[in-house]
């Protein structure tokens, strides 16, 4: 089933949404939602999740690594702060857009265990760079080199300003 | 259980004997007045023989009838060219075109397997569905075309998709139409993809028996459906409808199918209350009037829209303003399809069901407020029947109606 509400003015929390089971498209996107991402492990069919460009501040759970069909999953541009989940991709994930958000933590290791992810963005906005919220770890080279199907990477606006504040 | 089908006893005739007859065929048609309209040709039907079909008709079998329909067909919309085109890729319809034989013959032409024309033990064509990569016509305009289709009485099915198009492109929906939506058993007519263009009148469409009608990807400007009141389906997709939408459509009170999107020149009409009102379209299950351009509001009701109850509501890419109906999500347990999408609607998002049959809930790009909605059983069962099936054109019908039993 495909639920899209995207492009709308919805607000506040994102509903339970697990008495729609049989989800696989669900785009979200592009509203004033807030608060958590609630944990989707209930919607097993799920194939794509947009959830970018609302106000929401978290995912809930470590569900998104163990979706069994889940292959897109963007939340980018939202205000997302801490560490990301420990679990973020899967066998079948593709693209994964987790940049311009708040992030205050290191990407996980597990990045690694995704081997057909074709796309990785992590961008991380100047100003969040600037006030030194953007601090944290890179995953591991050894992580990055099992993803052979990479074909877009987005760090560039994270990395080239973290180094040039090595040399402030 | 009617016995096997199997292939014709009468061997086909081979390509030198259809050059000949071709040959034959194209001098009689240079020799036509150029330019002179159809009726004025001197090529006759084969079926009438020697002698002018209007002298030969009273001796005309039911069945010898049907041939020269199908004949009158050649020699209205024919040509040499297409003719020699036909011959040398072996179509059925140089056999037809250039038949003259028995009835036994004719019964076995038009059961050898062909799915094009399907003919019951007596020689009536029942089912009429020209390939349209076989079969082109190029008909004169301002001429009914073959008004002996007329003869075609037990034909339940006429499908002739993308045949008219390309050689005669702007044809009068009337003129194709005329002698075709009379027949007393069509049930089901498939005019779609031809370039026809046009109004089609009440004076042509007095069809009350027809059911289902396929008119999409034509040019059509206007509809009188008065007369349709056995309607229970209806393809206007591609077509140039102007507006306003009829509001005496809403007397089609067995119609489940209304699918017209992508008619641009319908830009700046609402939808007609009088369809969705109590005693509007009441059998409608499905509604496609997507990327029309429309405006108003969505009426309101105690179905999802207006008191109608649909299955499937499509009506995204227009503009339409003010709420969504209340009950848009909840008036019909059996919703499968609900697209809104690229609208300019506000207020509240309505509120969410059971959703059991639901495929698509689609309300993206408008202007809506509040939180998403919620469902407690959505999408976990396919649904029992996702549209009413084809009565005609599906192959148990056509075992039980051929070659041993009539379709009537």
């Amino acid at each position: 089933m495909t639920y899209d509400v995207s492009g709308n003015s919805l607000d506040g929390e994102v509903p339970d949404m697990c008495g729609a089971p049989g989800i696989t498209y669900l785009f979200l996107h592009k509203n004033k939602l807030t608060g958590a991402l609630p944990d989707l492990s209930c919607m097993t069919g799920l194939y794509e999740v947009n959830v970018s460009e609302n106000g929401l501040t978290s995912l809930e759970g470590d569900w998104l690594g163990g979706s069994p069909k889940l292959q897109h999953f963007n939340a980018e541009r939202n205000q997302l702060t801490g560490a990301p989940p420990s679990s973020l991709c899967g066998t079948f994930s593709k693209t994964l857009y987790l940049g311009h958000n708040a992030w205050r933590g290191s990407v996980p290791e597990s990045i690694g265990d995704c081997p057909g992810l074709e796309v990785l963005d992590l961008t991380v906005d100047e100003a969040s760079v600037d006030d030194g919220t953007a601090a944290g770890t890179m995953p591991s080279s050894a992580a990055f080199a099992k993803l052979t199907k990479l074909t877009t990477l987005a760090l560039s606006v994270s990395l080239f300003l973290f180094l040039l504040r090595q040399f402030d | 259980m009617p016995p096997p089908r199997t292939r014709s006893s009468v061997p086909r005739r081979t390509f030198a004997f259809h050059a000949a007859n071709v040959l034959a065929l194209a001098l009689v048609q240079l020799c036509a007045i150029p330019g002179a309209s159809a009726s004025q040709w001197t090529y006759q039907p084969a079926i009438c023989g020697s002698q002018s079909c209007a002298s030969a008709a009273p001796t005309l079998a039911p069945w010898q009838k049907d041939v020269r329909a199908l004949q009158a067909l050649w020699r209205d919309c024919g040509n040499a060219y297409i003719q020699m085109f036909l011959a040398m890729k072996g179509s059925i319809w140089t056999d037809v075109f250039l038949f003259d034989g028995t009835q036994a013959e004719w019964t076995a032409l038009c059961s050898d397997g062909a799915a094009e024309i399907r003919c019951t033990a007596e020689g009536r064509v029942w089912h009429l569905a020209p390939n349209a990569d076989d079969l082109q016509l190029g008909c004169p305009k301002g001429l009914p075309i073959a008004p002996e289709l007329e003869d075609l009485t037990e034909v339940t099915e006429v499908a002739m998709s993308g045949i008219f198009g390309s050689w005669s492109p702007n044809l009068d929906v009337n003129d194709v139409a005329a002698s075709l939506v009379t027949l007393q058993k069509l049930r089901r007519l498939d005019l779609s993809d031809n370039a026809l263009v046009g109004e089609l009148h009440r004076s042509t469409a007095a069809a009350v028996q027809i059911e289902s009608l396929f008119l999409n990807d034509n040019g059509l400007t206007a509809l009188d459906l008065g007369g349709f009141v056995a309607l229970e389906e209806i393809h206007l997709a591609d077509n140039q409808l102007r507006g306003p939408l009829p509001d005496d459509w809403s007397i089609l009170k067995n119609l489940k199918i209304l699918e017209a999107p992508r008619n641009p020149k319908l830009a700046a009409s609402s939808l007609p209350a009088a369809w969705f009102a109590a005693d509007g379209m009441t059998a409608l299950e499905t509604l496609d009037l997507s990327a029309c351009s429309l405006t108003g509001t969505l009426p309101n009701g105690v179905g999802n829209l207006g008191d109608l109850k649909l299955k499937s509501i499509k009506l995204a890419d227009n503009d339409f303003h003010g709420p969504a109906p209340p009950n848009l999500l909840t008036a019909e347990d059996d919703l499968e399809h609900v697209d809104l999408h690229n609208n300019n609607l506000t207020g509240p998002m309505p509120a969410g069901s059971s959703g059991v049959y639901l495929k698509l809930m689609n309300l993206a790009d408008n202007k809506m407020t509040g939180s998403p909605p919620m469902f407690t059983n959505a999408n976990v069962r396919v649904p029992p029947h996702t549209h009413t099936p084809p009565k005609y054109p599906n192959t148990t019908q056509i075992l039980t109606c051929s070659p041993t039993r009539s379709c009537s």
